[in-house]
């Protein structure tokens, strides 16, 4: 080994004056050449492949390398000498010919077939500063290979991860374009700071900040700007040992996103285009009341109000019953109305290559897409170019730049006043949009009771627009192969414009237009050097690296909102009557040292310890700089002389580390601030907005994991195991205070809390003659619990449906829980009859039992984590053919169907579903469920486990069938390969949940997360593509 | 070439960046940092807290609970009822909003004292005990038994009886007109607002003499003069007001026209609340207050004194001085006051009325508080204070005090809360 890197070495350093001398020395020394093609076993010229010969008399060694149309030649022989001639290429296993005897002239000639590697291909892995052979790895790192069977119509690379990997989950706030998302990796460890994991793309952490500066209903992914067909493949470190060299980012994970670049020795073209429909999934299974049944509820409401509290016509307060205004013409189909079926469209291009010297990779990427709500459509533009260029053997430059570019037209999310699924379903059945003149009818009057949706997105026009430029400069400086030392400058530079124009005819367009015009820069630049050191020790290894790095975000932003435009065709501020302007700026720094060590004992026992230290600007001078070390080891018991030729791939890993949380705070979190901003009367102000606390400090997590790696059969079937224990102390919780100080919040280290989890990984590959068949199952469960919080034990209550107690987890519900309905007046207790309450109503636990159902009767319940989650993958393939069917799956979750609040409260003037009409109390013993319709009810759509569903499914996440047209056939028209597929996501979902989705949720916050309020589902997507390389 | 390279890289390696770390809001200051030029604008940044940090519906909370509004899907009982939870948002943010506000002033006052000799440092003070008592008048009518605190802390108080919290208004609204004189313009605070504010306190807790004289001293003082709707609630400069809060559209988020107006209107709203038929019916159609109190908005009549719409601001008045003939007309007595009320009712384009013993004349006073002051946050406590509520707004007895916070009471176990909640 030793002997050969001196040897490449020397190669290298000499390899341009050889190639000088080569004409010279064939005239000097009457020397001969060596002719020959090399081919791959279907009879492709194969590039890029080093041809070598060792001259032993002369000690000299002779190169070529094989051009595109796999011929060599190699100059400089002696006749008449027999050589051993070597061929090596990367994927390919090492030919030799032996005893080769080279006559005088120039018809030496060889034709040679190279095979490819098959079996046993040593998995590289990405870890934190660098990779590593997999058999080295001793912490838990999964690994995803993004490629043509594994990809999805997707926005985001996180929503990919879906069902594949054991311990990450993932979820969408909605099926809207561009949504943003969650991923979960082994459960829940901060609680005021941010639950994403750390992503970093090409070594680059990169911001991961909500794309919407104008809050229109839900966050949105600033991932969905990246290029996914540019992605090679996502590794997820979820153990501390391997995330704890990301040290104060790395509590909650860190998904390792690599691209793809040029191949040694290939030149690639890669084409890929695709397009297909989407579709509203399940719409039908919310099932509203029409007109008739509406009325019908709506008038018993009315009765029994006015029937409640004595009132008859003519009484100051007697309410009126309703009727259809419209007769007898259709219902109207409100969810009709705003749907459509949404289509995309997809091309992706990249030319890759390389020698031993230079690799390049450039990609261009476009992407159009319409959503399944009218006027929700998203166009991107991604470009990448990636070169590195080893200049001397003890120098290599490189730069990987991408330019990004997305525009997405958004529709309001769930949470704004023109939730558009809300201002549509809850309309009453009757009510339509147009009037017979095609004005709208105007939402919020009696014509209409919610927003007109058809208003809401014709007369808007709302999009955000990312501009991000992801790259990194850097250069290598290399002592033989043992020491090398990179330094690079890496950047993240997003520019969002987010333009939210209502015009007079908008209900929010003041009848004059409003533009709310919204900048911000982010630069986040990052500065880095890394020592890395291998070396050999006689039956010892080591792998050691060090390395200090410094980042800087610097956020900038401008925000605009203009009022009064001559007409809806003037679009910028300057048109207005009337302009309020802010700024404002924020840096957040961290610097850093780390360092790793790896060292093996004949890859057999292998041991790795990591330290980082980080130092950040959020935390006070005194508390600035956090630790963060860890420890693991393993034991690859197949390489013992027992098991050799066993045909069993064994390996025992455990560790424990140290790592920390301050993402998701505020930039000067730690000061007490005397804000600007507080003006009166045109004169500037100032005010305490927060306290401050300079004792704020990392939030620490420790972690034990033990895991083994089996393979069995000859890498036939091979499952991975985890358990671990995560234990977060010194949360960082925006801590509630009683009001009377000042505040309701201050930000402290309090509290602790535990996951512990298992994972199961099993991967089979067989093959039967022609028929292949591959599989991935994985499964994974997390408990969470809060161990210790501020004070006593009582819940805390958060939101309107949460609650924090220790012994619970994170994501308990904080309800009011139904014990049934009243049959009988005489039931009621008094101080409830007294405020309304009466036979057919709610009746709810009294947990004080004082008889007044208030605040105290909540219980915690429930949780929004899944007992546990995980995907399954069938891939069969019979000569070109390709099935693929992927299953992931939830079970145990709650989700909160907060919308069935909204549509079963029967006698108030919004729509109601069938279910809660037909099936309404209409006297004793007519049911024990559904309460009676009364209107001005305050009682009976309480946050309460009435809407408490259970969230578990089973869905067929893609289907898709392919095709690999044959290689013999492409070849007589250049073409490498050429693959055609059909594919089909979302396509059925098996679950108990009522609602559309039980994956969407309007909060990504782990605390309150899972709350369904009408969120647009996931669509239904249907794909056809082709992926031809050249 | 290679030794230079690595030199090159080891100097921009070893280039510090530890002071990086250190990094300073770009729109605060430290506390600490504060200093005797900053006087001023810690007085403007008081006057920004105490009119926004209560939020928008603190501003019109006596008019949901007094029965003069109502939602679009239920009756002003509903409303009441719905309003009058521990849980309740508007209750919750009120009761924050409020003891943010106060914050505010005390850090004003500790200011004040630390520089006396600053310009305005006077002033600001006298500011700063009205505030106080403002905010504390506010917190005694919701929910009685409040913790008085002089001093900003982080302790877990105990509620004061409402007697000293009443004593303590009145020292500070002394304390306030003690150091206060005429103002600049009526959004500043006057020594006339401090006296207006006192009469209201005394009348609130029955000190009718007191309450008259103070009500009279400023009717009679010239300063203020009754004017018209159309000036006072279309932010022309009027005589009337004594105190009002400017809620500039850029620094305020007390938008409370967009409660009222619906999305038929041309400035549109959300139309949250719409007065009750019983409070429309109130106005006469001579009545020269009805075209500025009402307006009907595509069939639904909504209130009309807050014209701006969804995205701009009012003023909101705290003390105008027909609130102070309504005080010593009520303060007074029938015999005494009728000619006050008479007064106010001739200018509003009413005739005379000569009620015919003194639970008449009672009426016809609320009846005329609901007419004038309808939107300005006066009806609950109307009620409540005249013992009329319960038969009025058929209040449960625990409904005459709001509840405490359900997450303050579980922050502080020191807080006792009212009973029936």
């Amino acid at each position: 080994m030793k002997q050969k890197n001196k040897v490449l070495f020397m190669m290298g350093k000499y390899a341009v004056m050889l190639w000088l001398m080569v004409p010279l020395m064939s005239f000097a020394q009457q020397s001969t050449i060596i002719r020959g093609t090399v081919m791959d076993n279907s009879g492709q010229p194969l590039a890029g492949v080093t041809v070598e010969v060792v001259d032993s008399l002369q000690s000299r060694r002779f190169q070529a390398s094989t051009n595109d149309k796999g011929i060599f030649s190699l100059a400089g022989l002696t006749a008449g000498n027999s050589y051993q001639v070597a061929f090596n290429r990367i994927g390919y296993e090492r030919y030799l010919e032996r005893n080769f005897l080279v006559r005088a002239g120039d018809n030496n000639s060889l034709l040679v077939r190279m095979s490819e590697v098959s079996e046993k291909v040593e998995e590289v892995v990405v870890v934190g500063y660098g990779t590593q052979r997999r058999a080295l790895v001793t912490s838990a790192i999964s690994k995803m290979d993004v490629d043509e069977s594994t990809m999805r119509p997707v926005n985001s690379p996180a929503q990919l991860l879906d069902g594949r990997i054991a311990g990450v989950s993932t979820a969408t706030g909605s099926g809207n374009l561009g949504s943003g998302e969650r991923v979960s990796i082994r459960g829940i460890s901060s609680l005021s700071a941010s639950n994403e994991p750390l992503y970093v793309i090409d070594g680059v952490p990169i911001t991961n900040t909500n794309s919407n500066l104008y809050d229109f209903g839900e966050s949105m992914s600033s991932l969905a700007t990246l290029n996914i067909a540019d992605i090679e493949s996502i590794e997820i470190l979820k153990d501390a040992a391997s995330a704890a060299i990301y040290g104060s980012r790395g509590t909650n994970g860190v998904v390792v996103i690599t691209t793809r670049s040029g191949k040694e020795g290939r030149a690639d073209i890669r084409l890929n285009v695709n397009g297909g429909m989407t579709q509203f999934p399940y719409l039908n299974k919310i099932k509203m009341a029409d007109s008739e049944l509406y009325v019908k509820s709506m008038n018993e409401g009315i009765a029994n109000y006015n029937e409640q509290y004595g009132l008859q016509i003519g009484n100051s307060g007697y309410k009126l019953p309703i009727s259809n205004p419209f007769g007898n013409l259709p219902d109207t189909d409100w969810m009709d109305v705003i749907t459509q079926t949404g289509s995309f469209f997809t091309v992706d291009a990249a030319v890759s290559g390389g020698t031993q010297k230079m690799k390049n990779y450039f990609a261009a990427a476009y992407t159009t897409q319409e959503g399944v709500i009218k006027t929700n459509s998203m166009d991107k533009i991604n470009l990448r170019g990636k070169m590195s260029y080893e200049v001397a053997p003890w120098l290599e430059i490189g730069t990987n730049n991408s330019a990004n570019y997305v525009r997405n037209n958004q529709i309001p999310g769930a949470s704004l006043g023109t939730t558009i699924i809300g201002r549509s379903i809850q309309q009453r059945p009757f009510d339509r949009p147009y009037k017979p003149n095609g004005d709208y009818y105007v939402g919020g009057t009696n014509e209409l009771v919610y927003h007109n949706p058809m208003q809401i997105l014709n007369e808007q026009t709302v999009y955000i627009e990312d501009l991000r430029y992801l790259g990194n400069f850097y250069t290598t400086l290399k002592w033989k192969d043992k020491l090398s030392w990179k330094s690079s400058f890496n950047a993240d530079v997003t520019q969002t414009y987010d333009h939210t124009y209502y015009n007079e005819n908008h209900p929010y367009g003041m009848g004059v237009g409003r533009l709310l015009d919204r900048n911000r820069l982010i630069r986040n630049y990052l500065f880095e050097n890394v020592l890395t050191y291998n070396d050999k020790f006689g039956d010892f290894s080591l792998n050691a690296i060090a390395g200090h790095s410094f980042q800087k975000i610097d956020t900038r932003t401008t925000y605009i909102d203009a009022r009064g435009f001559p007409s809806p065709s003037f679009v910028v501020a300057s048109a207005a009557a009337e302009t309020i302007s802010s700024s404002g700026r924020g840096i957040y720094t961290l610097e850093s040292y780390f360092g790793r060590a790896t060292l093996s004992y004949l890859d057999r026992y292998i041991l790795t310890g990591t330290l980082r230290t980080d130092g950040s600007s959020r935390f006070h001078r005194d508390n600035r700089w956090g630790w963060f070390p860890s420890i693991s080891a393993g034991w690859n018991i197949s390489e013992e002389e027992f098991m050799q030729g066993s045909g069993t791939d064994l390996k025992f890993r455990m560790s424990y580390g140290r790592t920390g949380n301050q993402d998701g705070l505020g930039s000067y979190v730690y000061q007490a601030l005397m804000q600007g901003g507080y003006n009166y009367l045109g004169n500037s102000g100032i005010a305490v907005n927060t306290f401050g606390n300079e004792t704020l400090t990392w939030e620490k997590a420790g972690q034990y994991d033990v895991g083994f790696d089996l393979g069995l059969l000859n890498g036939k079937i091979n499952v991975m195991v985890d358990w671990y224990q995560k234990n977060t102390t010194d949360l960082i919780y925006s801590m509630p205070v009683h009001a009377t100080t000042g505040v309701t919040s201050i930000t402290s280290n309090i509290g602790s809390m535990r996951n512990r989890g298992a994972e199961f990984t099993v991967n089979t590959h067989f093959n039967f003659g022609q028929f292949q068949w591959l599989s991935q199952f994985n499964i994974a469960t997390n408990k969470n619990k809060i161990t210790a919080l501020i004070g006593d034990d009582e819940p805390i209550s958060i939101g309107g449906n949460r609650a924090l107690q220790v012994g619970k987890e994170i994501g308990a519900y904080y309800l009011f829980k139904m014990e049934g309905i009243y049959q009988y007046d005489g039931e009621v207790p008094k101080s409830q009859y007294d405020i309304g309450i009466r036979a057919g109503d709610v009746k709810w636990q009294d947990v004080d039992g004082n008889g007044i159902i208030n605040d105290n009767d909540r219980v915690v319940m429930g949780s929004s984590n899944p007992d546990f989650s995980g995907g399954w993958n069938n891939t069969f393939r019979y000569k070109g053919f390709s099935l693929d069917v992927f299953l992931s799956y939830v079970y145990g979750n709650d989700v909160f169907a907060q919308w069935q609040g909204e549509v079963a409260r029967l006698g108030h003037n919004s729509a109601v579903m069938a279910e809660h009409a037909e099936n309404r109390w209409t006297g004793p013993g007519s049911t024990n469920k559904y309460p009676r319709a009364l209107n001005g009810d305050i009682n009976n759509t309480r946050n309460s486990d009435r809407w408490l569903e259970d969230g578990s499914f089973i869905r067929l996440r893609t289907l898709m069938l392919s095709y690999n047209f044959p290689t013999p056939t492409l070849n007589k028209y250049h073409i490498k390969g050429l693959r055609t597929f059909l594919q089909a996501d979302n396509l059925f979902l098996i679950t108990n949940y009522p609602g559309w989705d039980p994956q969407v949720s309007n909060n990504m916050d782990p605390r309150f997360f899972s709350v369904d309020t009408f969120n647009v589902p996931q669509p239904r997507t249907f794909t056809v593509g082709l992926n031809a390389n050249f | 070439m290679k030794k230079y390279f690595i030199a090159m890289m080891a100097i921009v390696l070893f280039g510090s960046c530890a002071d990086q770390l250190e990094q300073f809001s770009f729109s605060a200051i430290s506390p600490d940092a504060v200093d005797i030029r900053d006087v001023p604008a810690v007085r403007n940044g008081m006057y920004n807290s105490v009119q926004n940090d209560p939020t928008v519906r603190s501003f019109i909370l006596f008019d949901m609970l007094g029965g003069t509004i109502q939602t679009n899907s239920g009756t002003s009982r509903d409303l009441i009822n719905a309003t009058l939870s521990p849980l309740n948002a508007t209750v919750g943010a009120s009761w924050n909003g409020y003891f943010s506000a106060l914050y505010q002033v005390n850090n004003m006052l500790a200011v004040a004292e630390r520089f006396p000799e600053a310009e305005l440092a006077s002033l600001s003070k006298g500011e700063a005990h009205y505030f106080r008592a403002y905010i504390y008048f506010c917190l005694a009518t919701r929910w009685g038994d409040v913790p008085i605190l002089r001093n900003n802390t982080m302790e877990r108080v105990h509620r004061d009886p409402i007697a000293n919290v009443w004593a303590f208004i009145e020292e500070e609204l002394d304390a306030a007109a003690a150091l206060l004189g005429s103002s600049s313009s009526y959004y500043y605070v006057s020594r006339g607002a401090a006296i207006a504010l006192k009469a209201r306190v005394m009348l609130s807790q029955g000190k009718m003499e007191q309450a008259a004289t103070l009500a009279e001293s400023l009717i009679t003082d010239g300063a203020y003069r009754l004017d018209t709707f159309e000036r006072i609630f279309r932010d022309a400069s009027d005589t009337e007001t004594i105190f009002a809060f400017a809620n500039r559209t850029e620094e305020s988020s007390i938008n409370i026209s967009d409660l009222f107006y619906t999305y038929g209107h041309p400035n549109r709203g959300q139309g949250a609340y719409k007065p009750t038929p019983e409070t429309i019916a109130l106005f006469a159609d001579d009545d020269k207050r009805k075209a500025i109190s009402l307006i009907n908005i595509a069939g639904t009549e909504c209130i009309n004194k807050y014209p701006s719409g969804q995205t701009g601001r009012d003023p909101f008045i705290v003390s105008r001085i027909a609130e102070m003939y309504l005080i010593s007309a009520e303060a007074q007595g029938r015999s005494l006051g009728v000619e006050r009320l008479n007064e106010l009712r001739r200018f509003r384009g009413l005739g005379d009325i000569f009620p015919a013993n003194d639970n008449e004349y009672l009426t016809a006073i609320l009846s005329e508080r609901k007419r004038e002051l309808l939107g300005e946050n006066f009806m609950y406590h109307d009620l409540v204070r005249t013992e009329r509520a319960k038969e009025e707004l058929q209040l449960l007895d625990h409904q005459h005090v709001l509840p405490i916070p359900g997450r303050e009471l579980q922050l502080n176990p020191n807080l006792v809360p009212n009973p029936g909640y």
